[in-house]
Order: C-alpha cells, then structure tokens, then sequence
C-alpha cells in the first residue's frame, strides 16, 4: 500500500519483474495507489477493519512511532541477518538496522538513500554577478547580499522563509554533540523542543532544558552549556535578520513559488529541492541562474564527521500484524536488494528505456523517464544501492556525493532511544498548540523580546504539565541508557 | 393596471443595481480562475493570476484529460448523481410529507429519531467497519449512492416546503375517498415543483461532489468518481513534480498551479447547469393552484 | 341510534385495551403514511444508528489492532487535555462568535438577495444573475485562500497596491487578528449567500399571489409589501434554517479557516476555533480516542442548544420547530 501515483510504465516493470522471476519466486504483486492526505488515516482504518495488507509505507513523520507502539506491526528481526536472505543480509547492515529499531527489534525496513538533507540557502546568481558581488561564503557575505538586494530592488523581498520553518537551522551551533542533544539535532516526538544534557560519559542525564527555562535548570550543566544562550544565543539573529524577510512570513506555505517567480532575492530549503527550484526559475525568468550557499560551515567545506545523524531512516517499509504473507513479502524484498540489477529495475524503471547507466554509483535519465517515476522512499532507497543522478548540477552533485559518504557523519548520543508518548498523552495535547505558536514566532525573528516571552510562555506551560513530560523523558533516557543503551 | 408609485420604482432600480454589483462581484474570481487555467504555468509563478490568459496553454487540461480515465470518471459521476437524485428524492420525500401532516401522532417521535443523527455519529472506524466488512461494499458503485439517500437536513427542509402546502387541498381529496398516498402522489407532489427543483438541486450537488467514500471505499480505477480522480491528479502532479526534479529533466514542469484550477472547472462545469434549467420552476403560484375555485 | 349502541358496547373493551388501542388506531388511521416513512426510517437506522456504538471510541484508548471491542477503556481521560487546556474556553468562545456571526449575517445576506430577486421581473436578466451568485460557492477552500492571500498580502497584495497609490500606508492583514472576524463573514457571506438564497426563494414563490394582488389594490407600496407580506412568510423557513445550523454552532468551519488563516499564529487569537485548535493539539500523536472525545463534546452541548432553543420555536413558530 503506497501512496501517489501509479507510475505509466509500472505495468511494464512488474511484467519484466515476472518475468524473471518466473522459476524462482512466482509471486504476484499488487499494489495500491492512495492520495497521500488521507493515507495515514486510510491504513489505521485498513487495520481496524482486519484487511489483509502485506506491505505498508510509513514513516516518523506519519504514524511510525504510534503505530509500533500499538503493536500493529509484526517484528521483522527474524529476516535480518540471516543468510537465507543474502540481499537483505547486504543491504542492511547491523548497524543501520540498530538506529532503526525499536526497544531493540525492527518493526519497518528504513529506506533512505542518504542520512541528511543538506540545508541549503539558495541564491539567484544572476543578481549577484550583477550586484557586483563575490561568491557568498560566509553569513556575512549573505548578509551582505541581502543589504545589497534591499538597495537595489526594493520591491523584492530579499529571503523567502516558510512560515512554520522560519530561519530553521540558520545561525545554529556547530560544535559536534558528544554528550547532548540540541538544536539542531533535537529529539523528536515530544510535543515541545527539549534539549537533553547528559554527563560527559554519557551515561547519566543531567537534564533536560526548553525555551524560557530560568537560569537555575542550567546551573548543573557543565561550561558552556550552563549558559542558555549557547542553546538559544541564534533566536537574536533571527531578531536581526528579521527585516530581511516576508512581512506574512507566518502564512507563507511554499517561499520557493515566491523566489522562483523572481518576488524573492533568496530562499532556504534543502538540497533535494535543487533541481525542482531551478527548473522552475529557469522557465519563469530568462537569464535567471540558480546557485546555493550551504550555510553550515563544516558542510560547505564539505569535511569529514561532520553531520551529527542518529542514522535513522525518514522512511519505511512495514508488515501488518494482519498479513498472512509475510514471508513472501520478505523474499520479495531479499530480490529486491539482492542485485544491483533487481534494485534498479524497480527503483529506476527499465535499463536503456527509462535510464542508463553512468558508472557504478550513478545514472543518467532517458527521456522516457517521465513514464516512470516510482517513488523510491517508498520501497527501494537504501543508502548502499541507491544511484544518485547525473543529470543534477554539478554542484549539487558533489553535495549529494558527500551526503552519501558514510564518512561525513558522526554518530549523536541517543542515536537509538525512542520517545513513547503513551504515558504524557494529555499533557502533550495541551502543551504542544502553545509551545508551537511561540516556537513559531521565535523561528521567524518576529519578536524582539523573546526572552521575557519565553518566560511568560514557559510558566503557563509549565501549568499545563510541562515538568511531567520533562520527568517522564528524563525517566525514560535514563532507563536507555541502564540498558546499555549510547 | 395598477402604476408603480416613484418610491417603487426607486426601490426597483435599487435593486438592480445592488444585484448587479454583486454578481459582478462574484463573477471575477470564477473568471480568473478560468483564465488562469489556461495560462501557463511560468506565467502564473511570474505575474499572479489575472483576469485575461496569459501565454496560453492547454497543459493543465492535457494532464487532466491525458487518458480515459476521466472520461470514465464522468460516466460513473452522471450515473451516481442521477441515481442517486432520483431514489434520494423519492425517499426523502415519503419521509417528509408524513411529517408535515399534524394530525400525526407519532411525527415528533420520527422528527427527533432523524435529527439526533445529524449531531451524533460513531465515528470513521465504525462507519468502515460497517460499509466495508459488515454490508460487503468495497468497490462498488452503490457506497456512494446508498448511505447518502437520506439527508436529514433535506429532509427537513423538505418537511417545510410541504407544510405551506394546504391542507384544505388533501382534506377535499379525502372527503372525495382518495388515499394518503394518491393524495401526496398525484395532489401535493405535482404543486411543490419549487421545494422539489430546490431539494433535488440539493442532492444532486452533494452526488456529484462525493469523493470520500470514494477515497475509502473504492480502489478500481474505473470507479473513481471525478472529484476524487481529479483531486488525486492535483496531488499527485504536485507529487510527481518533486519526484521528476530529483531526476532533473530539463524542461519539465509539471503545472500545478494552472492544473488547481484547471481541476475548479472540470469538476463544476455540468452542475452549475442544472440550476438555471431548475429556475423555470421558480415560478410564482404555482402551489397554490388548484385552492383557486 | 346504531352509533350510541356502538359506542356503549364498545367503551369497557377500549378501556382495557387503552395503551395497544391508541397505537393500533393510529396506525389504522395513518397506515399509508407510516409506510410511507418506513424506508426512510430504515435507511437512518442502518447507516445512521448501527455505527453509533463507535462513539465509545472517545472513551477509549483505542488501539486499531484491538479495534473497537478490544480497546482499553478510559473513562473520560480523553476529554483531559480539551478541558484543561489553556485555550479551551478562549476558542469555544471563538467558535461559537464565528458562528454566530455567519449564521446571522449569512442568513440576512440570504434573505436579502432572495427578496430583491423575487421583485424582478426581467427573465433574463433574473436566471443569468441568479446563477451568478451562486458561483462562488462552487470553488475550493483552497482556491477561495489563494486569491485573498493575492488580495491582502503585505508585500505584494492587491489591496496594498491600491493604497500605496492613492499615498496611504499598507495594512499588514495578515498580522492584525482584530479585523478578521470581519474579513471572515464578509468571506463567507461572499462564498454562500448567494446559493443559500436558493431556498428562501423557493419559499417566496409559494407566497399566494392573491395576497400581493389585494396588497397593491390597498395602495401599498412594494416595500411595504415586503415588510408585511414576504418577510413574515418567510418566517417558518428561516426558523428552521438557524435551528438545523445551530446543532452545528460548536463546530468551526475547519476547511475555510485552515485554508485560510492556516498556521500564522499571529491571527490564532480571534479565529482559532476548537477543530483547528485540536487538530493541532493531536497533529503528533494522531489519537483517535482523544479526536472523538472532543467530537462527542461538541455534540453534545449543539444537541442541547437545539433542545433548548427548539422549545422556544415550539411555543412562537410550532410548524418550524424540529421536534
């Protein structure tokens, strides 16, 4: 059960799958197309209703975490690391399954290709070489730019934020997290922005601190944590920089509309974007050219254990408690990865129709590849078999080279704990509209005194069940890490 | 004849005026909408949306109309809206009349039985429940005619239309030896045709605009109604442009803008229709006819 | 005479068959009619009160595994996090003022537009117009979002344009919560008047037109023959309409505000209703269990709305009133 559309060749390709895997697997496979708004809604109702779907997409950002657990998955370790499946054997290394799981079993396949979305702000080149300026390589620079796009057209808003994302990781601290974690590498799933302090050994939590948190919850954090600006000192940039945005920053939806029809100097996304940005700024203003400042200092040098990432997937691929062929499934899947010809039969269509190879590690897109565009987080994407495209900019080619270096990434502390909402529920549900409108308005820069805000918001959360939640993740870190958890 | 006094006939051009005003009013919007889908999908990113096309193009419409699909789509919606409009106007109508006669003694009694369920429902899981395991209706057709056959707020409305019928009308029949159902069959129906023209309106709207049964019921392709066939295109264009540009195809934008809109005049374009050939039937009199002599 | 001796011989018999008698007999009376209701009555009770039992999924933890029968029962610690929430009493109020305001000025939009189409006599001119303003009502949320955000948008909105031109300074709509309760009723008077005046027109063509008639042989003047004629008729129609949309005056218009105002918190102030409040409220934790409490709430304090409000109705307007 996926969601999107079927693909215009996806025919061809499972009849070629059939094809060859007529002696040995003869499976059938079906698949199902949803709309994505209503697909996490549409599986819950699947499940209650007891129907028989083999294989679900899900995700952390949809039900994942939820839906583990409530037990509505089956445990998958039996297929892992087992020679009877030599491809998922491959593909899926112990240590990529171990971020992956949960309470130490796997319950959904991670499908990612690469472990971090490079953030990216982009830049229109044309202005720039205009304006007279060097290359931007640095936040001065930018700012620069931005001042000299203000002068120059003040009709353009010079950067084009999204409202709930604001300046993102813009400005964050870059120091590599040994013994927390922090902005930008927050863990997720709790309702309101915690950041958690462990001992330098990493093996007791000192504490767990939010926005408007007075002094005293720092003190016992060793120097330079027990200042909270080291933790928030960026929100008086966004104050700063806050005159170089959208007046409706809050209502924007889609900035990128905004920059590609030339309304915006500047916009901040993620590398994935890149292409679809400069296609569609290139259709929409000739002579526009599409360049991009990553803005993290270590990623734009591109240098090694940089990116702190807890390896874990933004996608994946589960069973249902309710399907009766599992095993099946699994073969399918142990196919799948087993050959870089299967892999790519699914992932890109049909060799020399579809795409053509360029090496080992990349391809090159056919003009019939419009036919078929299958939606590889949703089943194939593994970071050891995926190809990265040639057809990208030669820029964004190197940065996704780099993404997928194995070596640009150091492992965070906490890689493998998960949150369970279960016992916090209430709380969550009444924290979590409040902090997410202050959250929201420090994002943006939008107010100045953020500090007292923070203050104000802090108490009235903490009479909504701020400090339950704050022991309840406490407790459950520190029972992480009595397991033998890192 | 009697003559328009001034202060009428100010009154009149009052009238006129305001009508017009907001007629214009809510005509440029739809206006934009249309031309908008026709211009391209730069044009629209550089410039906004305007009254006047911009570099012409059909490609939102070519997405739509790109198989047959959507031609099927139509087929199954005219078939559901005039289906359904027909088997919901006849129940709902028998439901209605009884309730308007007041020497009914148990009408309150039905009146709340039918309200309570337009503030009270059991939820999603247990209407799934129902419709796809226990009544068996995964993929058919009928899920999206049957549940909706009795809306009780038509219903109700329905109910009020018959009220201002006389009932001197139905006590004449009576006394004449007529029954209740040839008395509403052959007397009432045939002078309520406003309260019916606006009532069937009504329901044909709701059949034509189904799409979430649709959504959760039904996965064969050649049952999709049109609004959810063109809302899964709207969707996945927006989707399949994300995926196109992560492999950089030069020159292929997928216009989601124009297709938004392009989808707004698909999907009204056959009812809006119906309601001016309705109007003949707002016509004044006409159900008090037969009390005249 | 047969009568009296009918009716003597027949009195202690009734007497004791009194309660099944009056049923029996009312059913003889109205038989046609009963049947007449019956396949109605059946079509609500299969798809109306067979899933009615899932309301007890508010008071659940409900698992979709466990399903509805197995999911552990909670009591009313659903309801929790809605009733102690900081903003509970803040966006009830916003709902039930947001609705109020549509209902009423939607509905004197309605009446309105109705009237003024019913004193025309050009044929034309009346079916083209009248199709018109029901336009609107025919887009998208979505659609409806995308021009006012082109209408009032700081930088580059069209209003703005328009006052910069004339030297005034821009208005930053999107920051000011005070106005837009306003900006939202004008939005959807716009959107709905002109198709809810379908119904009240439906309603004024079966006025008698003797009454108008005998009206202008007295000399009254047309407005006149509004005010005293088709407004009071109209009466019992619009009675009913406000007591069918008040059932629902706890329920915020969700697709227009969310379409609309969306996620700046800046406007949350003054139209932050309980749908949207909640859907933020449960966007992480996607509980089911928690989604259908307040659902239940919301129900719950309509119903007793209407109850109270169609008593009233009973005693001013009885044919109008629901029950």
């Amino acid at each position: 059960m996926f969601f999107g559309d079927k693909p215009t060749d996806m025919d061809l390709v499972l009849q070629e799958f059939e094809r060859r895997t007529n002696d040995s697997l003869g499976l059938k496979l079906n698949m199902e197309w949803n709309a994505m708004e209503d697909y996490r809604q549409k599986l819950k109702l699947r499940l209650a209703a007891g129907e028989e779907v083999d294989a679900v997409f899900d995700a952390s950002w949809m039900s994942l975490e939820q839906n583990v657990a409530q037990g509505y998955y089956q445990m998958l370790d039996k297929y892992f690391n087992n020679d009877e499946y030599p491809g998922l054997k491959k593909a899926f290394p112990p240590q990529y399954l171990e971020a992956n799981s949960f309470n130490g079993h796997l319950y959904a396949i991670p499908l990612t290709q690469l472990f971090y979305d490079i953030e990216i702000v982009y830049i229109r080149k044309d202005l720039r070489e205009r304006l007279g300026l060097e290359p931007i390589e640095s936040y001065a620079d930018l700012e620069a730019y931005l001042q000299a796009v203000a002068r120059a057209y003040p009709d353009m808003i010079p950067l084009a934020l999204k409202g709930d994302r604001g300046f993102f990781k813009l400005f964050a601290n870059e120091d590599k997290q040994t013994h927390y974690r922090m902005a930008p590498h927050m863990i997720s799933g709790v309702g309101v922005g915690f950041q958690v302090v462990l001992s330098k050994d990493a093996k007791h939590v000192l504490g767990a601190v939010t926005y408007g948190d007075p002094l005293s919850a720092y003190e016992d954090f060793p120097s330079p944590l027990n200042d909270p600006d080291y933790f928030y000192g960026s929100f008086d940039r966004f104050v700063a920089w806050n005159k170089y945005i959208q007046k409706d920053v809050l209502t924007e939806r889609n900035p990128q509309v905004l920059f590609a029809a030339g309304k915006s100097a500047a916009s901040e996304a993620v590398l994935s974007n890149w292409s679809e940005i400069r296609q569609k700024l290139i259709t929409s203003i000739p002579g526009a050219e599409l360049e991009g400042f990553v803005y993290s200092t270590c990623q734009r040098k591109m240098e090694k254990s940089c990116i702190g990432t807890d390896y874990r997937a933004w996608n994946n691929l589960a069973i249902p408690v309710t399907s009766k062929h599992a095993d099946e499934m699994m073969k399918f899947l142990d196919w799948l990865f087993q050959s870089q010809e299967n892999h790519d039969l699914f992932e890109l269509g049909m060799e020399d129709e579809h795409w053509m190879g360029a090496g080992n590690e990349m391809y090159k897109p056919m003009p019939a590849a419009t036919n078929y565009l299958f939606p590889r987080y949703e089943l194939t994407w593994n970071p050891a078999m995926s190809r990265i495209s040639a057809g990208n900019d030669p820029e964004a080619v190197e940065l996704l080279r780099y993404s997928a270096d194995p070596e640009t990434y150091y492992r965070l502390p906490l890689s493998g704990f998960r949150f369970d909402p279960s016992p916090v529920k209430s709380e969550i549900a009444k924290v979590q509209p409040v902090s997410d409108q202050m959250a929201q308005v420090f994002r943006n820069g939008l107010e100045p005194d953020w500090r007292s805000a923070a203050a104000k918001t802090n108490l009235k959360l903490r009479s909504l069940g701020l400090d339950k939640i704050r022991s309840e993740l406490i407790k459950q870190i520190q029972a992480y890490l009595d397991a033998g958890g890192t | 004849m009697i003559k328009e006094s001034s202060s009428d006939r100010l009154l009149k051009a009052i009238i006129y005026i305001v009508l017009s005003l907001f007629a214009i009013y809510c005509v440029i919007p739809f206006v934009t909408v249309i031309s908008s889908s026709l211009s391209s999908e730069s044009s629209i990113l550089r410039d906004g949306y305007s009254i006047v096309p911009r570099e012409f193009t059909l490609a939102a419409y070519n997405l739509i109309f790109k198989d047959d699909t959507i031609y099927r789509a139509y087929g199954v919606t005219i078939f559901v809206t005039v289906v359904g409009t027909a088997i919901a106007m006849l129940v709902t109508c028998a439901l209605a009349y009884p309730l308007s006669i007041r020497a009914l003694k148990y009408k309150n009694g039905i009146n709340f039985y039918v309200y309570f369920t337009m503030l009270f429902h059991g939820g999603l899981v247990a209407n799934y429940l129902l419709i796809s395991k226990y009544l068996g209706m995964r993929d058919s057709i009928w899920v999206l005619i049957i549940p909706a056959l009795v809306s009780p707020w038509n219903m109700f409305l329905m109910r009020n239309f018959f009220n201002s019928v006389d009932e001197s009308l139905a006590e004449s029949a009576k006394i004449d030896g007529a029954n209740d159902i040839y008395i509403f069959y052959k007397i009432v129906l045939p002078i309520s045709l406003p309260a019916l023209a606006t009532v069937g309106l009504f329901y044909a709207m709701a059949f034509w605009n189904k799409w979430f049964e649709a959504m959760l019921y039904i996965s064969d392709e050649n049952k999709f109604p049109l609004q959810y066939l063109v809302m899964r295109i709207m969707n996945n264009a927006d989707f399949a442009n994300q995926l196109s540009a992560k492999i950089s195809l030069p020159n292929y934008v997928v216009p989601t803008l124009s297709t938004r809109l392009a989808t707004t005049v698909v999907t009204i374009g056959p009812i809006i229709f119906l309601y001016p050939f309705l109007q003949k039937y707002f016509v004044k009199g006409l159900m008090v006819g037969a009390v005249k002599g | 005479m047969k009568d009296s001796v009918a009716l003597r011989t027949r009195t202690p018999d009734t007497d004791v068959r009194k309660k099944g008698g009056a049923f029996l007999t009312e059913i003889r009376k109205h038989g046609l009619l009963y049947l007449l209701t019956l396949p109605g009555i059946l079509l609500v009770f299969v798809f109306s009160y067979l899933p009615m039992g899932g309301i007890v999924i508010a008071f659940q933890n409900f698992n979709a595994i466990k399903g509805i029968t197995g999911s552990e029962f909670v009591g009313f610690k659903n309801f929790e996090f809605f009733i102690q929430s900081n903003e509970v009493l803040h966006v009830i109020f916003n709902t039930l003022f947001l609705n109020a305001l549509f209902i009423l000025f939607g509905t004197c939009a309605s009446v309105a537009i109705a009237v003024m189409f019913s004193e025309l006599g050009g044929k034309w001119f009346k079916r083209i117009v009248q199709s018109l303003v029901t336009l609107p009502n025919f887009l998208s949320w979505t659609v409806i979002a995308m021009f006012v955000t082109a209408l009032l948008s700081s930088d580059t909105g069209m209003l703005n344009k328009w006052l910069i031109s004339l030297g005034f300074e821009p208005i930053s709509f999107f920051n000011e919560p005070a106005i837009w309760p306003i900006i939202l009723v004008l939005i959807k008077i716009w959107q709905g008047a002109g198709f809810g005046a379908i119904v009240y027109l439906a309603t004024i063509t079966g006025i008698n037109p003797d009454i108008y008639e005998s009206a202008s042989i007295d000399g009254a003047s047309r407005w006149k023959k509004i005010r005293y004629i088709t407004l009071p008729l109209l009466k019992p129609t619009v009675i009913l309409m406000m007591l069918l949309a008040m059932g629902g005056i706890f329920y915020g218009d969700f697709g227009m505000i969310y379409a609309i105002v969306g996620r700046n918190v800046l406007l949350y102030p003054t139209t932050d209703v309980i749908d949207t409040y909640v859907f933020r409220a449960l966007m992480e934790l996607n509980d089911m269990g928690m989604a259908a409490a307040v659902g239940v709430f919301q129900s719950l304090v309509g119903f007793i709305l209407v109850i109270t409000v169609n008593q009233l109705a009973r005693k001013f307007s009885p044919d109008s009133a629901l029950f």
